[in-house]
């Protein structure tokens, strides 16, 4: 009961301002979309052009093929969750939930039912007759997104669903609503800046910048392969270096990586024809120490910095060329390690990602 | 001592409102006070004279229908300002508030001569004319700030769930701002009701409201019937405000507590 989304060339201008600029993407039915960014990246205002809130300046938005950005909103028959969930405050739960069910004159009875099934599906049965100000947080958020799914809508669009929630309640909330997508297949796109938020919930997610999509991948895949160097940093940490290119070949590229060490990486789809240097990305977690026997390229370091943080222990620590780099270990084979220290890392050709820009 | 000054203050601005009462069931045939003693005679006078009630008659009449097309116009104009944005908005506002701030003898001269222009003078529909243009700024502010006040959120999320623009307006916006307009609706009869500078200039001999009856009363004699319609419209005006104020206090809740909480991205 899901859609395919579709956005092709979206752009809204206020004035000169280009706050969206060609937008372009699509998702497939069942898709969970997180669409992540900085403040000010348009993350927002792309949901709201979803949702009809903010008009299209060009560009369409398909649904099931539909093009949509020219609809008035209440002609979308699209769920959305508010962030501070606009549950109707002269209105019992009951009364909220059957809202859009009244406006699309559904029978009595089947309202009745239907509204009763979506309050038993969020696990609030006995609500029914409170108003909103006599729940808290979480069931709020459940009442609203009961609301926003009692209509069966294609597409379920979430707005920083977990801002006004407390950690704990949060982390609950994540599960429940991957939970209620996952029974009912809803195509889903929500826009967070909390990026663990993204990665536990999302089945794709969407970095933007400046109004632009970066990246649009699988969670595994953005934090793996991120294309670029706002990728990397964005989701996770990362150590990003700027390496020569020394050699140019059909099916690998020669390159200097931390001082001298010279390091062959294959051609991959995109070929390197010129010797322009490149980013390289590696994981603080990818980074190993090792002894000898290590079969990859080993790096001499000083510990500089140890912070333990529970099962890791995060490092910075100074290498040999004179470049800092971040570490993470776990504990559990680091525990010796203190500061000062002389340590051997390892890093394997594989763990080294070539991004652009 | 602070309450001591509170209540002396309170007396203050009370008391001389509240000595009309004991007056009005004197027993003398002048306005006197303290009564030489008590009687209902000039309540009696009162009810028992056809131009009295007339005119009373013709107050509640003018109030309600007054009350009625302020609250449509005012409604109307408030959420207009509310939604719309444009250069001067705030230069608009104030005009729309400006019969409450000019003079009310300037307002009455200007209205004299529209109305005697157009021949409608000491009617029916002159009078709710010049009430109404009293009575709308009030409504207005009452409405607006109310308005302002509201997550706009609602409104959205009305129509997400698929409401026209009207219906999200009539199902949802109007039910959470009924207070304020219960309250602008409230202020809106009180002016018609007690109005009597703009209604002197264009009410005629044979339609008077209240006041106007009053003035005239006062006028041509000292007729202590005053005193009794007097202490009739202070106990009226009081419930009617204390009904308005413990609607408003009862449904304010939502506007306190919500706030907006919209992020611009």
């Amino acid at each position: 009961m899901g859609a395919n989304i579709r956005l092709e060339n979206v752009c809204k201008d206020y004035g000169q301002t280009n706050v969206i600029k060609y937008v372009k993407f699509e998702i497939e039915d069942g898709d969970f979309l997180t669409i992540l960014g900085p403040s000010g990246a348009g993350k927002t205002t792309l949901l709201k052009m979803i949702a009809g809130f903010e008009d299209t300046s060009s560009g369409s938005i398909l649904i099931n093929g539909e093009d949509i950005a020219r609809k008035p909103i209440h002609k979308r028959n699209i769920g959305m969750l508010f962030q501070n969930y606009a549950l109707f405050p002269h209105m019992t739960v009951n009364e909220n939930i059957s809202f859009p069910l009244g406006i699309r004159k559904v029978k009595k009875a089947e309202k009745k039912e239907r509204v009763a099934e979506m309050l038993n599906k969020v696990k609030l049965g006995e609500y029914g007759k409170r108003y909103p100000r006599e729940l808290s947080g979480g069931q709020q958020q459940r009442v609203a997104l009961a609301r926003a799914l009692v209509f069966n809508p294609p597409v379920l669009l979430l707005d920083e669903p977990m801002a006004a929630l407390d950690k704990q309640l949060r982390k609950h909330m994540q599960l429940e609503i991957k939970e209620i997508h996952n029974a009912l297949g809803i195509t889903t796109i929500s826009v967070t800046h909390d990026q663990e938020e993204a990665l536990t919930m999302a089945t794709k997610v969407c970095i933007m910048k400046d109004g632009m999509v970066e990246q649009i991948a699988s969670p595994v895949e953005i934090y793996e392969r991120p294309n670029s160097v706002f990728v990397a940093k964005f989701i996770g940490e990362a150590n990003v270096v700027e390496c020569p290119v020394v050699k140019v070949e059909p099916s690998y590229i020669g390159i200097k990586l931390y001082g001298d060490n010279l390091v062959r990486l294959p051609q991959k789809s995109k070929k390197y024809t010129s010797f322009n240097s490149i980013n390289v990305v590696i994981r603080p977690e990818k980074v190993k120490v090792v002894d000898d026997s290590f079969n990859g390229l080993r790096l001499k370091a000083k510990i500089e910095q140890a912070v333990y943080v529970g099962d890791v222990l995060k490092l910075k620590v100074r290498l040999e060329c004179g470049k800092s780099m971040k570490v993470k270990v776990f504990t559990q084979y680091s525990l010796s390690l203190n500061v000062g220290d002389s340590i051997n890392l390892g890093i394997l050709e594989e763990d080294m990602v070539v991004v652009g820009r | 001592m602070i309450w001591v000054i509170a209540i002396l203050i309170i007396l203050f601005l009370v008391l001389p409102v509240l000595i009309i009462i004991p007056m009005s069931f004197s027993s003398s045939r002048y306005i006197e006070f303290p009564p030489p003693g008590f009687s209902a005679q000039w309540y009696e006078k009162f009810f028992g004279s056809q131009q009295w009630t007339d005119s009373l008659v013709t107050s509640i009449q003018v109030g309600i229908i007054t009350t009625v097309i302020a609250l449509l116009l005012g409604i109307l104009a408030a959420e207009g300002i509310h939604k719309s944005d444009f250069k001067g908005k705030g230069i608009l506002t104030e005009l729309f508030m400006m019969p409450m701030l000019v003079p009310a003898i300037i307002v009455g001269l200007a209205l004299y001569r529209f109305e005697a222009q157009n021949n409608i003078t000491g009617t029916f529909a002159g009078i709710v004319i010049a009430h109404t243009l009293l009575a709308v700024p009030f409504v207005i502010r009452t409405v607006l700030a109310s308005l302002s006040g509201l997550n706009p959120n609602y409104e959205l999320a009305a129509q997400n769930l698929g409401a026209n623009k009207f219906k999200a307006f009539i199902k949802v916006t109007f039910p959470i701002i009924k207070p304020a307009v219960f309250s602008g609706g409230m202020f809106a009869f009180a002016t018609s009701f007690d109005e009597i500078v703009v209604t002197q200039f264009i009410s005629g001999i044979r339609l008077a409201t209240l006041p106007k009856r009053m003035w005239d009363g006062l006028r041509q004699q000292i007729d202590p019937t005053i005193t009794a319609i007097a202490a009739i419209m202070i106990i009226g005006i009081t419930l009617i405000m204390i009904i308005a104020n413990s609607k408003e206090i009862f449904s304010r809740t939502y506007h306190v507590k919500e706030e907006v909480l919209d992020e611009t991205d």
